[in-house]
């Protein structure tokens, strides 16, 4: 082959040009192996997470950071941490600013084909990273040791009990039922003040601390108003959860975390304004129409349900197996307590319950003291370091942008060349970029909402500039933008643009235009015009012989293509109906075994595939998961026929689409180009073997035959259909093809 | 699985006896074979996952002495897919298929060929789907033609046979063998390899009349495997589909339904201890070597079988190099325990082509290997 002599490139070891939902996935291939034979030790994360044994169960399928919708181009978690708890990479973990960026939301755990729960390890390694910061480090081994569990409650109990001795009375005389008897005001304000600096204090050391694990260098921004922008982006985003509510999983949860956030957030703001009034001198405690009032016993009721349905949550976990650490029982815990003590001491308060009233106050009080003096060191540190992680993030992508001359890059939308370089991916963009005009480059990582203001022409031609940049290899060229194109939501909407435009063509061929009629047919019509219907089927014994041969039926209990035979024949348009509505037509595995025993040589296969198309024509596909997933098909297959000239592009085999294919493929695919070549492929160059690239005139001759038999009428009624669905289910178009592809 | 629990299932499970099997053969379903003048048209999933066998394929035809062609080669390539996977995955027309093939056909008499050859089994199967539906549907053929000539200017020309590259292989089995520097026999004991095969689905089950032994008794691989000195080993799953299936196999959600077809089959085999599994089919060479990795996850049973594509028998009997021509690296199941027991040399250390990939490449072949590469 002509190619075996030509020079290999030197690789970049993290670049393995590999897209997972159109993100890089530049970690695992060289560590497969090593992961396949290596002898785990998860044993640093047992004290976080009792369930760290499912990790061992890892396929490395990439199905976590898939699903994730969390995981930017960046953070290709949690796949990356999982492969990295697995290697015991522990300072690395540590350090790790991505997964501050996890809400813990479940959507990975839910999709996980082995149940290794990332989730859970992501949260455990959070706590473990919060660890590594605490300062002073002895509090914090107290603090998370739960057999010293006790220790801060005795503690502070101590301490206020001293208080009370000191300045007030456990048993106030009579008068009206007043907490200011108990520990004077004047006392009270000055202590929680104290002991609040003591919190800040730790957390500000852990946050400094972090900073320099993440980023190697102090927390001393270079440019205070770029970082000050940064922080007001990520505290906007944090409270607005804009991330978190694309959690699909769990879509309460995003309301409850609100729900949590908002109440401490307001608990806090409006304690401080409570102080600084009795301070003041104002009269204490407010009338219950104060409007501080109102507010604080509304966040407390938010309070109360958000915490409660995170421990409803844990609590079904719980049944279904999961198991939870101390802290992961006791922090909700904690905070419920805080609430329900909180409301309780209003409650008994205003109905002058005297017995109770001063115990449940002390209680209140001891909770929230110990809540607010173990912030740096429990799960309620995160509100700390995400804030910062997001900032950090913001800060990295600002400071590139100005550097690069993009001061329009705005929060969050700055442009994939503008993020800063972590491997050889971001450096072969950048090399694209001189050879591109920068907007047809920008286009790859939109998607169709993104699209929505470019023309059919803009988005074509940028598609076809991209596709055509070619560099030289060897003696042939090579084209680096179709790994960077093949199934993006960019291509996706091209094609969806560029089929539309064809099909809507008045010049449309006879085939089509017979398609366009059979679409309104009834299912007999069609049956009996078909040209694969109408030749699949003399006449049916009904022996079964299609059934007892057919891997499907032994697979599939509901599958019995002896069934689907009868109805075909039987004329009855409701009974063909509901068929095509079923799961039922989308279980053959085309395989003909059926044809192959058939007395009748009817062609069994040829009829479920005609029905298949029939279905799709009128969108009954829509009424069975198996036949939504036909979008997915339709941008897989059809989309490589269109674009590459084959129905399998070659990289369309990557070990993240299948682990079930073992580490020695995920080795050989780390190598692909280099492989293909060296066996005389040509991967994405232009040649006559496997990954070849075809030249636009012979796929133009290609496309002409599609067009013409009338299958983009098909692919533009699945496109409509799936639109339709889409819509109906409230989700965007991408959203919609990543679903169906999922599903099952 | 456990292997040795199923060994009660034993060689009483036979089905057919070789030599009545043989005159099976004799009397059904032989089928004319051209000698010369093939166009080859290439394998949408060869092309993803064994990217050496069209290459192989081409340089047994030469090493045959055969007229044949591509539809133009490097930048000038013409070739296209055949639309068998879209078409199976039911996302297009016939009519669109219709137009495909018949446009590879054009090139395939543009390029002053008769026949075709196909290097993938459900290329095999739509190619033939396609000339019954236009010698069977009245005024097919025409209508095809003007619609082809008015999409690509091109003119519908049906080619005198179509055939599948694996029945080149069997016509000219004996000849290869004659030029092969090894034999399917092990070079220790002298005895013959124990060999299983598993012919494509859409070679022999949807035109049965159309492929060599048809659905029952086919012989297309069996008969390379005696001739090259293996011994054929019957199993009763023989005629079980690996369970690829386009939908089941490329989207995730449905690959149950693959793993349990190839699950089913390896069960069936494995008490006959077989040392290879020779197959003609793109799609099941992936299925039945990348997914014994997922039955040994699911199972435990650590089966290792190797899996060829014949092409690649015949290229490492040629005693082409495994790595450089074969590309055996691509494969799950290592291919270096089956070259040691032929007597094969291989250099491990050139699987890979990173540093690391000796340890790897020896640890999977076993201590053998290093000698070998010595």
């Amino acid at each position: 082959m002509g190619s075996k002599g030509a020079t290999l490139p030197k690789a970049d070891p993290n670049d393995f040009g590999w897209l997972l939902h159109g993100k890089p996935v530049n970690v695992l291939a060289d560590k497969s192996y090593e992961l396949a034979t290596a002898k785990t030790n998860v044993a640093f994360l047992e004290p976080y997470c009792l369930d760290i044994s499912t990790l061992q169960s890892c396929l490395q399928c990439g199905a976590c950071t898939a699903t994730c919708d969390l995981a930017g181009d960046q953070g290709l978690f949690p796949r990356r941490q999982l492969t990295f708890v697995r290697l015991g990479l522990q300072e690395r973990l540590a350090a790790d600013k991505e997964i501050w960026h996890c809400y813990e939301c479940t959507d990975c755990t839910a999709k996980c084909p082995s149940q290794a729960k990332p989730a859970s390890i992501m949260s455990a390694l959070r706590q473990f990273a919060t660890d590594s910061f605490a300062w002073p480090r002895p509090v914090a081994r107290i603090v998370s040791n739960h057999r010293l569990f006790w220790l801060p409650y005795l503690a502070v109990a101590a301490l206020l009990v001293a208080i009370v001795a000191a300045t007030g009375s456990f048993s106030p005389g009579p008068g009206p039922l007043r907490y200011s008897g108990m520990i004077p005001d004047a006392a009270l304000i000055p202590i929680f003040s104290g002991l609040t600096i003591l919190p800040l204090l730790a957390i500000a050391v852990g946050a400094s601390r972090a900073w320099r694990a993440w980023y190697g260098s102090p927390l001393s921004p270079l440019s205070p108003r770029l970082f000050a922008r940064s922080v007001k982006a990520a505290i906007g985003e944090i409270l607005a959860h804009r991330k978190f509510a694309s959690c699909k999983e769990r879509r309460l949860r995003p309301w409850a975390h609100r729900a949590v956030l908002y109440s401490f957030v307001g608990l806090a703001v409006i304690s401080g304004v409570i102080a600084l009034q009795l301070a003041a001198g104002r009269p204490y405690p407010l009338a219950m129409s104060n409007p501080l009032k109102v507010l604080s016993n509304l966040f407390a009721a938010l309070l109360i349900a958000g915490t409660t349905y995170f421990l409803l949550v844990r609590t079904a976990d719980a049944k279904r197996g999961t198991r939870s650490t101390f802290f992961d029982w006791a922090f909700p815990l904690n905070v419920l307590a805080a609430g329900v003590s909180g409301v309780a001491t209003e409650a008994i308060r205003v109905a002058g319950i005297r017995t109770w009233a001063y115990p449940i106050y002390f209680l209140h009080l001891l909770v929230v003291l110990v809540l607010a003096l173990s912030l740096p060191y429990t799960k309620l540190a995160h509100a700390v370091y995400r804030v910062l992680a997001v900032a950090g993030r913001e800060y990295e992508a600002l400071t590139t942008t100005e550097a690069s001359g993009e001061a329009n890059g705005r929060l969050g939308l700055v442009s994939d060349q503008a993020r800063p370089v972590h491997g050889g991916r971001r450096e072969s963009a950048a090399n694209t970029e001189r050879e591109v005009p920068p907007m047809p480059e920008r286009f790859i990582g939109l998607g169709h909402e993104e699209l929505v203001g470019y023309s059919d022409d803009e988005i074509s031609s940028a598609y076809y500039a991209l596709r055509d940049v070619a560099e030289p290899r060897g003696e042939n060229k090579y084209y680096p933008n179709i790994k960077r194109l093949a199934g993006t939501a960019f291509e996706r909407e091209k094609d969806r643009r560029e089929i539309r435009a064809l099909v809507s063509d008045p010049d449309k061929s006879e085939w089509q235009a017979w398609y366009e009629e059979a679409t309104d047919q009834p299912c007999t019509w069609w049956l009996e015009n078909q040209i694969v219907a109408r030749h699949a089927l003399t006449t049916c014994l009904s022996c079964g012989m299609c059934t007892s041969v057919c891997p499907a039926a032994e697979h599939f209990e509901e599958y019995d293509p002896r069934c689907i035979v009868d109805a075909a024949l039987s004329g009855d348009e409701d009974r063909i109906v509901a068929l095509l509505k079923s799961d039922i037509i989308w279980y053959c595995a085309q395989c003909g075994s059926c044809n192959s025993r058939c007395p009748h040589e009817n062609d069994i296969m040829g009829l479920v595939g005609s029905l298949r198309c029939l279905a799709q024509l009128k969108g009954y596909h829509l009424d069975s998961v198996r036949g939504r997933q036909q979008y997915a098909g339709r941008h897989l297959w059809a989309a490589n026929l269109w674009n590459r000239a084959v129905s399998l592009y070659f990289r369309n085999g990557d070990p993240s689409q299948h682990p079930d294919f073992g580490p020695r493929y995920a080795r050989w695919q780390a190598e692909i180009e280099e492989q293909f070549m060296r066996v005389g492929g040509q991967p994405d160059m232009d040649g006559t073997f496997a990954g070849r690239k075809v030249t636009p005139e012979t796929l133009e001759e290609l496309r002409s035959c599609i067009r013409a038999g009338g299958a983009l009428f098909l692919w533009d009624r699945i496109e409509k259909h799936a639109a339709a669905d889409a819509a109906r289910l409230g989700v965007g178009i991408d959203e919609y093809h990543d679903k169906v592809r999922t599903e099952g | 699985m456990n292997v040795a629990s199923t060994r009660t299932n034993t060689a009483e499970n036979r089905v057919v006896a070789q030599p009545a099997q043989l005159n099976v053969i004799t009397r059904h379903h032989q089928k004319p074979i051209p000698e010369d003048g093939f166009y080859l048209t290439t394998s949408c999933v060869m092309g993803t996952f064994s990217p050496s066998v069209e290459p192989l394929l081409t340089r047994i035809y030469d090493l045959l002495g055969r007229r044949w062609a591509m539809g133009g080669t490097g930048a000038a390539s013409l070739n296209t897919c055949c639309s068998g996977i879209v078409s199976h995955g039911n996302v297009f027309t016939l009519e669109s298929s219709l137009l495909v093939v018949a446009r590879l056909w054009s090139l395939c008499a543009e390029a002053g060929m008769e026949n075709i050859t196909t290097a993938c089994v459900t290329s095999f199967a739509i190619h033939n789907e396609i000339l019954e539906l236009i010698e069977n549907e009245p005024g097919l053929a025409e209508k095809v033609d003007a619609a082809l000539f008015k999409a690509c200017g091109r003119r519908l020309v049906i080619p005198r046979h179509i055939v599948h590259c694996s029945d080149v292989v069997y016509r000219y089995r004996a000849q290869l063998a004659k030029l092969m520097k090894y034999r399917l026999v092990d070079a220790v004991t002298g005895r013959p390899l124990k060999v299983v095969d598993h012919v494509g689905c859409h070679y022999n089950k949807i035109f049965p009349g159309k492929s060599v032994g048809g659905t029952e008794y086919c012989d297309v691989l069996a008969a390379m495997v005696r001739e090259w000195g293996g011994e054929e080993v019957d199993y009763p799953e023989r005629r079980h589909c690996c369970g690829m299936g386009f939908r089941q196999c490329m989207i995730r959600p449905n690959r149950s339904f693959t793993v349990a077809c190839a699950r089913k089959k390896f069960e069936s085999m494995a008490p006959f201890e077989p040392d290879l599994i020779i197959t003609n089919c793109p799609g099941c060479g992936l299925v039945l070597d990348r997914e014994q990795w997922a039955v040994k996850e699911l199972t435990g049973a650590e089966l290792a079988i190797p899996v060829l594509n014949y092409a690649e028998l015949a290229g490492l009997l040629l005693g082409w190099d495994a790595y450089e021509d074969v590309g055996i690296q691509a494969h799950t199941v290592p291919v270096e325990p089956l070259l040691n027991r032929v007597g094969i040399p291989y250099t491990a250390r050139r699987a890979y082509l990173r540093d690391d990939a000796y340890e790897a490449a020896i640890e999977v072949a076993g201590p053998r290997a290093g000698s070998a590469a010595r």
